[in-house]
């Protein structure tokens, strides 16, 4: 008992000694993100409350002009409580819709029926929201699409990555992982540029993907300036950051684990869904929000495959710092939605009782 | 033994991953730091009292020039050499000028001419204001003239180190945006109208309905990505001023483009000349000098001003206030102004030259393509083009094309 405490006592020592030798180390660190992060987003908050100047920069005169256009200026006459009720229905559908594949996976799981009811009822929060924001004024459709395309984007990399990294981790040679884990990164070594150019000129009307498309007597297809070409985008530049972590995830996952599961007459969903995934979920959590926070504030890929068309939050930005010469109403437009992802994130997966949702 | 290895592989993955996450957080903090840091040095200049004016500046490289080039005799076409400085920093649009111009100044005059691009007015306004460009010279167009000399951030021309202005066109002086020449000159100039494929149309386009009402392509034609250019030839088209301001034909033009958006293949300045070269686009609005480059690959394009009418834009010479070294970008532009390297921008630029002793000079494979594509500039065209003015008032054009960019 005294030989415990005097051991964490000891221990507390160590770790507090060790916290300040640390320090000077700590210090290069602390003076980057405070330069780089903290600065600029103090800097972008006062922006925010200044006036425009023509020509881009702002005068330093304090006003609220840019929050109200946000919030209240730029609101579309059509939208009302009509459009609360439409929410709402929409909301309420969704759910419904949802429920079905849900719940019936929950009891074959073998979980409580409230879960899978649960998840239903998030789904339809999230389209009633998506439909309120969307209706709203500008600002919000293009954050809710923003949100709703990086959602996809980040499903569909969940829906790759798993098998990839699992078989990737399931290679006995270190040759044959290094081998695959390099092909995975080699996109890096390619200007993100250039790679978004390939992927325009793949798709292409007149692109190599439709000639072939055509060659096999179908009728050419408009692939580019559209949602599908940008999710494309977005799954394509962000995939990597979902196989690495996932990768490191499943190498640590005891297979052991998931035979004794089976032996013990748990069928493979469940196996799954109960053994495999909560050993892998510190992986899926860091992937989750490096593709979600990467594709949100994706810049090159809307407007190289969206033409203008596809619009996300980053060509409002562009919109504002340049042409409009309204870099208030920008830093406004930045500051609101960093503070929305901040808190989404941190509802989803900054609290411990995630289990929830993943 | 196997475990052992696989936790050392597993450790070197980890680190490896903890590396790529590092360098992602990098990438994205530089990201965010472009733009960051232009707000940081804005924000010190505009709290500082104003930037010292050239006078004091321009001593510098006088002192280093002292010594000229003895080997290769000045030519006249380079001032006093006494004054003139053994290099210049120069800001001009990408792709706008034949490099071989820099490269006879500097063997010529003993001038190394170091030229950064820009792909936008804004940016350009944006590395000036924020103070200590180093530019002597910079390139942009006729609004962002405005902008720039009614925030002091130009100095005047003195006219009497470019004898050659003599030689430009009155009809491209004087312009809107600088009364009397106080602190630009011209250096190209062009239009914005439609490009198409002569082939795709039975009878050729006159009018901007070839893109809103009646397209006969849809999904192969395209409008620029450019909020004025769009909503103005939305405006002209329903009988407003390309430069109208009121709420209610705003809310028209509005309409008017969501209803073509599903027919263009996008809002697009840069790869519609490629498209249309490749047949990807057929009818696209288009600035003129592009049209010029599309028709070199593809001899069917054509150009036209609608009848509606179109924007004509010119890109002008200016010196920054703060200019370092302002006589040796005086002498440049005298330079420029040259008939023999005017006539060296203009093939390359394929866009109109405003110096008279130019046309002369160029060559036929220029006036094939424009007559080829129908880029002759007559006065019955002139009298459908016009400027487009940039004022606070203005500032609609954007609320109306955050519209555009709500809608998909």
């Amino acid at each position: 008992m005294m030989a415990a405490r005097a051991a964490r006592a000891a221990s507390g020592g160590s770790g507090t000694a060790l916290r300040r030798s640390a320090a000077p180390l700590l210090a290069p660190g602390l003076l980057w993100i405070s330069v780089v992060y903290v600065i600029p987003g103090a800097l972008i908050l006062v922006y925010s409350f200044l006036t425009p100047k023509l020509g881009g920069g702002v005068v330093w005169q304090a006003t609220l002009d840019s929050w109200e256009e946000i919030v209240a200026r730029g609101r579309r006459s059509d939208a009302g409580w009509g459009t609360v009720g439409a929410a709402a229905l929409r909301g309420i559908a969704t759910a419904a819709v949802a429920a079905v594949p849900t719940v019936a996976a929950a009891r074959y799981l073998g979980r409580r029926i409230s879960r899978g009811l649960g998840f239903a009822a998030l789904l339809g929060a999230l389209a009633a929201v998506n439909h309120l924001a969307s209706a709203y004024n500008n600002y919000t459709a293009v954050f809710a699409r923003s949100v709703v395309w990086s959602l996809w984007a980040t499903v569909v990399c969940i829906c790759l990555a798993l098998p990839l990294a699992v078989f990737i981790s399931s290679r006995s040679s270190p040759v044959t992982k290094n081998a695959l884990l390099i092909a995975v990164m080699v996109s890096f070594w390619t200007s993100m540029l250039v790679r978004t150019y390939a992927i325009r000129f793949l798709l292409a009307n007149t692109g190599p993907l439709n000639n072939l498309i055509e060659a096999l007597g179908l009728d050419r297809v408009v692939f580019l300036n559209t949602r599908f070409a940008v999710i494309l985008g977005l799954v394509y530049t962000a995939l990597p950051f979902m196989i690495l972590p996932l990768y490191a995830a499943t190498e640590r996952v005891e297979r052991a684990q998931m035979e004794a599961a089976r032996d013990l007459g748990a069928r493979p969903p469940q196996v799954f869904a109960d053994v495999f995934v909560p050993m892998v979920r510190p992986g899926l959590t860091v992937g989750v929000v490096m593709v979600f926070v990467l594709s949100v504030s994706q810049y090159l890929v809307p407007t190289l495959l969206g033409g203008g068309k596809t619009n996300m939050i980053a060509n409002l930005l562009e919109l504002q710092f340049g042409e409009a010469f309204n870099w208030p109403l920008g830093a406004a437009v930045a500051a609101l939605f960093s503070v929305v992802t901040f808190a989404g994130l941190y509802l989803t997966v900054g609290r411990r009782d995630q289990e929830e949702l993943l | 033994m196997t475990t052992s290895t696989n936790k050392a592989n597993r450790a070197v993955w980890l680190r490896l991953l903890a590396g790529l996450t590092a360098f992602a957080i990098i990438v994205a903090a530089c990201g965010d730091d472009d733009d960051d840091s232009a707000d940081a040095t804005t924000t010190t200049v505009d709290s500082m009292p104003e930037a010292p004016t050239s006078e004091a500046d321009a001593e510098t490289p006088d002192a280093d020039a002292e010594m000229p080039d003895a080997e290769s005799p000045m030519s006249e076409r380079c001032g006093d050499p006494d004054r003139l400085g053994d290099s210049i920093n120069f800001l001009n649009w990408a792709d706008y000028i034949d490099e071989a111009v820099l490269e006879m100044f500097e063997e010529e005059c003993g001038v190394s001419v170091t030229m950064d691009t820009h792909v936008a007015n804004e940016e350009a306004i944006a590395k000036v204001d924020a103070g200590n460009s180093g530019y002597s010279l910079v390139i942009v167009t006729d609004y962002a003239v405005e902008i720039m000399s009614s925030q002091g951030l130009l100095q005047e021309l003195d006219m009497g180190e470019i004898p050659n202005a003599a030689n430009i066109d009155p009809n491209q002086m004087d312009p809107y945006y600088d009364p009397g020449n106080v602190y630009s000159l011209p250096y190209q100039y062009s239009t914005t109208g439609l490009a198409f494929d002569e082939t795709a149309f039975s009878t050729p386009p006159t009018s901007y309905s070839a893109i809103f009402d009646e397209n006969s392509h849809c999904g192969s034609s395209s409008l620029l990505e450019d909020q004025r250019e769009v909503l103005g030839a939305a405006l002209v088209y329903l009988g407003y001023d390309w430069n109208e301001v009121s709420q209610a034909a705003h809310d028209e033009a509005l309409d008017l483009v969501l209803e073509s958006r599903d027919c263009v293949t996008g809002f697009d300045s840069a790869n519609y000349i490629g498209n249309l070269a490749s047949g990807e686009v057929l009818v696209a609005q288009s600035w003129g000098f592009a049209a010029g480059i599309a028709y070199l690959d593809n001899p069917n394009i054509r150009y036209i001003i609608p009848e509606e009418g179109g924007t004509i834009w010119q890109d002008n010479f200016l010196i920054p206030a703060d200019a370092p070294d302002p006589y040796t970008a005086h002498v440049l532009i005298n330079y420029m102004l040259e008939p023999d390297i005017g006539a060296l921008i203009t093939e390359f630029t394929i866009g109109y030259t405003p110096n008279l002793t130019v046309p002369p000079l160029l060559s036929d494979g220029y006036y094939e393509v424009i007559a080829g594509a129908g880029l002759e500039l007559t006065d019955d065209i002139r009298e459908r083009l016009v400027w487009q003015v940039r004022s606070e008032e203005h500032s609609i054009f954007a609320e109306t094309w955050s519209e555009v960019i709500a809608a998909g």
